[in-house]
């Protein structure tokens, strides 16, 4: 197996900076369009095969070190019965989001075998199919951020519902997020008994929360999924990355979950990231998705000039700050693949020094 | 299958092996080392992924995913064994007058020789109440990959039967994280193979070193499913288990339905004898489908001896080469409390022989002597565990 990105999530020496993208497979890929011309999103993720070969997409095209199971965050919302569906418009909704304490008590943490399977058999799925050549991603929303959608029933702008409840009700709150916890450590772990090598969570709106309230509301939990993880046979093998979209400025606290890896956006440094949480975590990250929009020029020298920044480069996996966006052309992504490849790698010597830096 | 030259047609009509288990690919290894020339066809339901199947119950400890059990995938295999290998077919009909077998479609495919290697599969016990949704089982890798999915939010698991998988199962999951409760009809654990001092050890030990609760002497009366994967046993000796789900193992039934219907004598397994020749002298068996000379056991080891005799008899176009079975160990795969043994055998009906047992600190040995103090099986745990060489040595020069 490749396992470059296994190597750098847990701070190994590699021969050359891994590569994946979030939202690598979908929508500016022609092949995922005509797929999606013929069957709607729900149908797709609840449909092994299809997300196998949806997933597979990118791999065709591209030289990338990892697979990510092709789902939605916000499945276990679903499967708690509050009905997902999805409009051109606003993306993502609930036809019954959270209203009330009663509405939260009624919920219960969901079957990962008979409720959530299919993502299970998505993973494995896209793990036979892969043959062991890469290893693939598993993930989930984490908790605060799936709560968002369960109390705001669609993406938000000021977040008033949840905040609300936060600042008036924050009991509920947290009954809310411990069952949200409880069914993400099942479903990271159901996803890793079915072959997933590495698992991310997203924590797509952490960041519209001020210190505080993200390190109790947000963090915390995410830390009891990481200790949970790290406790069981089953996954204590498996590198986790946490990804927090605008919490640059909380790099430290997060690396002190113990987690494996950081994602960061691209409003943050990766050279100044470095500095901040030194060797205790790996990064991943950062290039602004719309840097793909750029002439191919201008794209190799904005990676060369990430490098630069990043110095060492043990520890780092390549990515951008945020999911791939729909009118990039493919080619530059192609461009972007092989600057990476030719910037990232790494010499003898400075394998050789990784490698004594990861033993004391 | 050219046609055009039937004057050539018996020279290439192939050896067809039915099933791509270990017994099918271990024979047609053996077989194709012999006889490079004869074509060879494998017809297997699933995916003809050459895998090793003792890995199943312990592939979760050693971090090993469903797909890093296969060694070989089925594409890799035909070209290894210069075979054609038809994968998700399923055979439907053997025709011994004709030399054919019929699969899925109607289709057929005429053989020289047919060996069946078509295994065994989970018995499945019939208890009222709500057993379909408890119940998993696992004999093969695709059931394997469902069984890591179907664990998934899990916490406790009751297992079914106390034999050599349901024992090792009940140790891995224990050691990975799970509560386990094993529910047997028996006394003790591997009560087919080693005696009840023995037996009785074993379960003191992984009860005490993997916290596994044993419920000998039971059996399950009743499933009620109080919700989704919540499920209330109710056992013989009227107690309750409250488990996520049940994993049953409470042996095999040898896959004889496509024998039985082609006419062949069959038994426990399809019957073959010494040099594995069925009813049919034009069709084999070996492995969990065949009852070898009255004997029928769903262990690895005897796969290989059968596979040499099988194939000499096939390149030699005879059945002369005899069965002989050497002593052999067995090895349970709990490696926090590890045991090997070697089953007695006497030669003759009148021989007797008795267990003698030293037991130290929770380690055993217990040598089986013969009146004439020789030694005729064993079983060693714990410490002892890597005596079994010795032993086995001792009762192969002897």
């Amino acid at each position: 197996m490749n396992d470059r990105l296994i190597k750098a999530l847990t701070g190994q020496p590699v021969d050359c900076v891994p590569m994946w993208l979030m939202r690598q497979a979908g929508r500016y890929l022609p092949e995922y369009r005509a797929i999606r011309a013929k069957i709607d999103f729900n149908t797709l993720i609840k449909t092994p095969s299809l997300c196998c070969e949806v997933a597979l997409q990118p791999l065709a095209r591209f030289d990338l070190d990892a697979a990510i199971v092709f789902s939605d965050i916000l499945t276990i919302p679903d499967a708690m019965g509050l009905g997902l569906y999805f409009t051109a418009g606003e993306g993502p909704c609930f036809e019954r989001p959270i209203q009330n304490a009663a509405d939260i008590a009624a919920l219960g943490v969901p079957d990962m075998y008979t409720d959530l399977g299919y993502v299970s058999e998505a993973v494995a799925t896209l793990v036979a199919a892969l043959k062991g050549r890469i290893p693939v991603i598993g993930f989930s929303g984490s908790p605060w951020t799936l709560a968002t959608y369960m109390v705001e029933g669609k993406s938000s702008r000021h977040f008033e519902r949840i905040k609300s409840l936060l600042f008036n009700e924050p009991a509920t709150l947290h009954r809310l997020l411990e069952l949200l916890t409880e069914s993400v450590k099942q479903y990271l772990q159901a996803q890793i008994n079915a072959g997933a090598k590495v698992v991310m969570l997203f924590d797509s709106w952490g960041g519209v929360l001020d210190t505080d309230n993200y390190r109790s509301c947000s963090l915390a939990y995410m830390r009891d999924i990481v200790h949970d993880l790290k406790q069981s046979v089953l996954s204590q093998h498996v590198p986790i990355i946490l990804f927090t979209k605008g919490g640059g400025g909380w790099l430290t606290d997060i690396a002190d979950t113990n987690c494996h890896a950081i994602g960061v956006d691209w409003t943050v440094n990766l050279g100044t990231a470095r500095q901040q949480i030194g060797h205790a975590a790996a990064l991943q990250g950062n290039l602004d998705p719309v840097a793909l929009y750029a002439k191919p020029a201008t794209i190799k020298q904005l990676v060369k000039q990430m490098f630069e920044s990043l110095g060492d480069k043990t520890g780092y996996v390549f990515n951008l700050g945020h999911g791939i966006l729909p009118a990039t052309p493919p080619e530059h992504v192609s461009v972007l693949v092989e600057a990476v490849k030719r910037y990232g790698q790494v010499t003898q010597t400075a394998r050789e020094t990784g490698h004594v830096k990861q033993q004391t | 299958m050219s046609n055009n030259k039937p004057e050539n047609m018996s020279e290439r009509t192939p050896l067809v092996i039915i099933g791509s288990g270990l017994a099918g690919y271990i024979f047609a290894k053996a077989w194709r080392r012999a006889d490079p020339y004869t074509p060879l066809t494998i017809v297997t339901k699933d995916d003809g992924a050459f895998y090793s199947k003792p890995m199943l119950s312990v592939a979760m400890l050693q971090n090993k995913t469903p797909d890093e059990l296969v060694i070989a995938d089925a594409a890799t295999m035909a070209d290894e064994l210069s075979a054609t290998i038809l994968t998700q077919t399923n055979v439907t009909a053997i025709n011994r007058k004709q030399h054919t077998i019929q699969y899925d479609n109607g289709q057929t495919l005429s053989y020289k020789k047919l060996v069946l290697a078509c295994g065994a599969k989970p018995y499945q016990i019939e208890i009222a109440g709500d057993t379909q949704q408890a119940m998993c089982s696992v004999n093969n890798l695709g059931d394997y990959r469902q069984f890591r999915i179907w664990l998934s939010g899990k916490k406790h698991i009751a297992i079914l039967g106390s034999g050599l998988a349901g024992t090792e199962f009940a140790h891995e999951l224990s050691k990975a994280g799970f509560q386990v409760s094993v529910v047997s009809l028996d006394p003790h654990p591997l009560s087919r193979f080693i005696p009840a001092k023995s037996g009785q050890l074993l379960q003191q030990q992984l009860h005490s070193l993997c916290g596994i609760d044993w419920r000998m002497n039971v059996t399950l009366k009743g499933i009620e499913a109080q919700k989704a994967g919540d499920f209330q046993l109710l056992l013989s000796d009227q107690s309750n288990l409250r488990v996520d789900g049940v994993l049953s193992a409470v042996g095999l039934r040898a896959n004889t339905r496509l024998a039985e219907q082609a006419g062949l004598k069959t038994n426990k397994g399809v019957i073959v004898d010494k040099g594995l020749m069925s009813s049919d002298p034009d069709i084999y068996a070996l492995g969990d489908c065949a009852e070898v000379d009255g004997d029928w056991c769903c262990f690895i080891a005897p796969i290989h001896y059968c596979s040499e005799v099988l194939a000499k008899n096939l390149v030699a176009g005879n059945n002369l080469e005899r069965l002989h079975y050497p002593a052999m160990v067995i090895m349970l795969k709990t490696a926090t409390y590890p045991l090997s043994f070697c089953i007695p055998s006497l030669s003759q009906e009148q021989e007797e022989g008795e267990w003698q047992i030293t037991q130290q600190s929770g380690n055993q040995r217990a040598e089986y002597r013969d009146i004439n103090h020789k030694l005729r099986g064993f079983v060693v745990t714990g410490t002892y565990a890597k005596e079994h060489m010795t032993l086995l040595n001792e009762i192969t020069s002897s």
